[in-house]
């Protein structure tokens, strides 16, 4: 068997790069150890591409390369559950606020005023007026009731002005 | 996790330091082959996202870099270096690796790009071609011409010598 130079050339050239299959490797080598001369063209192109790979070294700061790792991911819960208990906490004592102020309000307003107890002690003939209860709270729906001007106050204030009427009335016709 | 992450992460681990080697020796810049290899990674993710037929193969990996670094060079006008500013120059060294790196820097820039890829990142025959985009003889070719090309340079450098 006999090659030509320039087919024994690119099939050495493949050879050294590991580029050749290996059925065809094994035959090239046999062919080699029989052809001296092919040997030699062999030995050349290997150190050739030998040479070549040293000389395109990598730069050294590759060799240390460290690829990024995984950031931790964020635990949610350490976030949101003080948050929220934070939010509840002053939720909390605000309704606390709301329920004392309501409930000291009330019963202030319940400890002026004693309706029946003086019903009782006016006479038939004389109809005094209808003991009131001096509001004491500026928020009051008496005190609002109790300014001059009736019909600026909303159709809503003049239905608790008539239930107020309504319920004096019917007190005096029970009496 | 997604599979095709996995694999990109794990892409990332084994061809990291190939790929941001070839892209440091196409810009001769470290820090904008950093930057490109991230782009690499953020093309492939993105391409998973958009479920697009890709096939995340090594191959695919320097394809992309090849481009982005082309693109780089052609937006920032990076000046391409010659590879003697990349090799470690050991004094014990073969005198001929000098040689060779001066031979080397003298090719055609498609004949280097071919051996580079063959030598450096040892990509296949096949792979070469995919990254390339050329014909797999064509990339035969290419690197016979490279091999046969470095040897007259240093046989004449050595009559010269």
């Amino acid at each position: 068997m006999s090659l030509d130079e320039k087919t024994l050339e690119r099939l050495l050239i493949d050879r050294a790069l590991g580029g050749l299959s290996g059925d065809v490797g094994a035959l090239l080598d046999e062919y080699l150890r029989d052809t001296p001369r092919a040997q030699t063209l062999a030995d050349e192109i290997a150190d050739t591409v030998h040479v070549a790979k040293k000389s395109l070294a990598k730069p050294r700061e590759l060799e240390v390369f460290q690829p990024l790792s995984r950031p931790p991911t964020p635990r949610r819960r350490a976030y949101v559950l003080p948050h929220r208990w934070k939010l509840f906490q002053q939720a909390m004592v605000l309704g606390v606020g709301v329920l004392l102020g309501l409930g000291v309000g009330n019963r202030q307003y319940r400890s002026d005023c004693e309706p029946t107890a003086r019903l009782l002690t006016q006479s038939f003939d004389s109809p005094q007026p209808q003991p009131r209860c001096e509001p004491t709270e500026i928020w009051s729906v008496e005190r609002f009731l109790q300014r001059p001007n009736r019909s600026a106050l909303g159709s809503r204030a003049d239905y608790y002005l008539d239930l107020s009427d309504m319920k004096v009335k019917r007190k005096e016709s029970a009496i | 996790m997604n599979r095709s992450y996995e694999q990109i992460e794990s892409l990332y681990v084994q061809e990291g330091a190939a790929l941001l080697g070839y892209l440091q020796r196409m810009v001769g810049n470290a820090e904008l082959a950093k930057d490109l290899l991230q782009e690499i990674f953020l093309v492939a993710l993105r391409a998973v996202d958009g479920k697009s037929n890709v096939s995340l193969q090594r191959a695919w990996f320097f394809g992309v870099g090849r481009k982005l670094a082309l693109n780089a060079i052609r937006r920032r006008r990076v000046t391409l270096p010659l590879p003697e500013q990349f090799g470690e120059v050991h004094e014990e060294e073969d005198s001929r690796v000098g040689k060779m790196r001066d031979a080397i820097a003298r090719l055609p820039a498609m004949q280097r790009e071919a051996l580079e890829l063959r030598l450096c990142e040892e990509l296949s025959y096949e792979e070469i071609a995919r990254v390339l985009e050329i014909p797999i003889g064509t990339v035969r070719s290419r690197l016979h011409n490279a091999v046969r090309r470095l040897r007259e340079i240093i046989d004449d450098a050595e009559e010269k010598n």
